[in-house]
């Protein structure tokens, strides 16, 4: 051994230098360093777990939304059927009102057309009856005695009136 | 040009320790590696800076490859597999710095024959000089002394067998002394041989790798001097992290079968 450069001296000198090292080194650099490098990777398994909670959070209040959003739209296509139907409705019922009005200035304007008519008519077979009267006083006076003149205008009147009646 | 198997003594400790060219180096990067350990780890931040980067990458890449082997038992055998890692990788590194031996002086041949130093002798016959006086360099690689790497396989081996002791108890020496059987008895036998062969093969593979790239590298440099030695450092480094690796790595796995129950 001597003859290698072995010394006991030395040799437990390098076992305390080891020793010692261990020592050491595991206070200065193993234990920080393998403490701080537990903390990070618990750190990063905290933050992925937390990240797919804030994740499915996000889906849900985004599925939410949807919903919120969707139930408006149906809502909201409600209201504008029932107003678009009760419109048509208003509409009808106008449209109605106004024909019934319209029907009854028509039917007003016929009755008193007809009245006139009659009245006009009424006139007009007088004073028919008149000429009729003073036209035959006029060339029959001589001819016929006021009786048998009377007769005659009265017949050929109804005469008339019934041409004017076709 | 020497080439010494021994690190020589360079001064003495109160006149007791003897203090080699190694175990000063030693003391330097222990000393270094503490102090650049401790700058890196002072104030520990959760997003970090360089130096916490590459000291968070070296221990969590050993931490995680002897996780593999070790399972949960890392946590209680961290410290020593890893310092073993460190220690040895570092001291083999150092030996490649520019100055590691080739800064020093020259002894006198008085005290070289006093000494009796057995060292490989490359001298030059023709020239009577280097013969005379022999070059002492202040610094050698650690792991290029067969104390540091003997007292490392002797470290290694002990702690096996206390982490054995440990987590068997008494039955941990079943795989030693069991006399069931003759065939048993017999491989006892052989793995308690295992164990004392254990501390050398640890010590010398590392000495003899770390000491012959200093070797191969003195003598390339004393070839060539310029540029040749370039591959080489580089091959030195990668056999250095190389060494450190399988140091650790087989103390690692002989700790984790130590640390279950023999199955024979």
């Amino acid at each position: 051994m001597e003859q290698l450069g072995i010394q006991p001296v030395q040799l437990l000198a390098q076992i305390l230098n080891f020793a010692l090292l261990v020592f050491l080194l595991n206070k200065v650099l193993y234990k920080p360093i393998v403490k701080a490098l537990e903390e990070r990777k618990k750190k990063i398994a905290e933050g992925l777990v937390y990240s797919d909670k804030m994740k499915a959070e996000l889906e849900k209040s985004d599925k939410k939304g949807q919903e919120v959003i969707s139930n408006a739209r149906d809502e909201a296509k409600k209201i504008f059927d029932e107003a678009k139907k009760s419109s048509r409705k208003m509409e009808a019922e106008t449209l109605e009102k106004a024909q019934k009005e319209a029907a009854g200035i028509i039917e007003k304007g016929r009755k008193e057309v007809v009245a006139q008519r009659a009245e006009m008519e009424k006139q007009l077979k007088d004073e028919t009856v008149n000429i009729a009267g003073r036209i035959v006083e006029k060339l029959l006076g001589d001819v016929l005695d006021s009786r048998g003149h009377e007769a005659i205008i009265n017949r050929k009147i109804k005469e008339a009136v019934k041409q004017v009646r076709q | 040009m020497h080439i010494s198997i021994r690190a020589e003594n360079i001064f003495n400790l109160g006149n007791i320790i003897p203090v080699s060219n190694s175990l000063l180096t030693t003391w330097l990067v222990m000393v270094i590696l503490l102090v650049v350990s401790f700058l890196a780890t002072r104030k520990i931040k959760k997003i970090p800076g360089t130096l916490q980067t590459v000291f968070e990458v070296l221990v969590d890449g050993i931490y995680s490859l002897f996780e593999g082997i070790l399972g949960d038992k890392i946590k209680i055998h961290f410290p020593i597999v890893a310092t073993i890692f460190m220690f040895v990788l570092f001291n083999n590194w150092a030996g490649l710095i520019p100055g590691v031996g080739t800064i020093g002086f020259f002894e006198r041949e008085k005290k070289e024959a006093r000494q009796v130093a057995p060292y490989v002798q490359a001298s030059n016959t023709t020239n009577n000089e280097t013969s005379s006086a022999k070059f002492v360099p202040i610094f050698r690689a650690g792991t290029a002394d067969l104390n540091t790497t003997t007292a490392l396989g002797l470290i290694a081996v002990i702690y096996i067998q206390y982490a054995g002791i440990k987590a068997l108890g008494l039955t941990y020496f079943k795989k030693f002394f069991n006399f069931s059987n003759p065939i048993n008895a017999f491989v006892g036998m052989l793995e308690l041989i295992l164990e004392f062969a254990k501390i050398i093969s640890f010590y010398f593979r590392l000495f003899g790798n770390v000491f012959a790239g200093e070797v191969l590298l003195t003598v390339i440099a004393f070839l060539i001097p310029i540029i040749a030695p370039l591959p080489f450092i580089g091959l030195e480094l990668f056999v250095g992290f190389i060494q450190a690796l399988v140091f650790s790595l087989l103390t690692t796995v002989f700790l984790s079968l130590a640390v279950v129950k023999a199955e024979h």
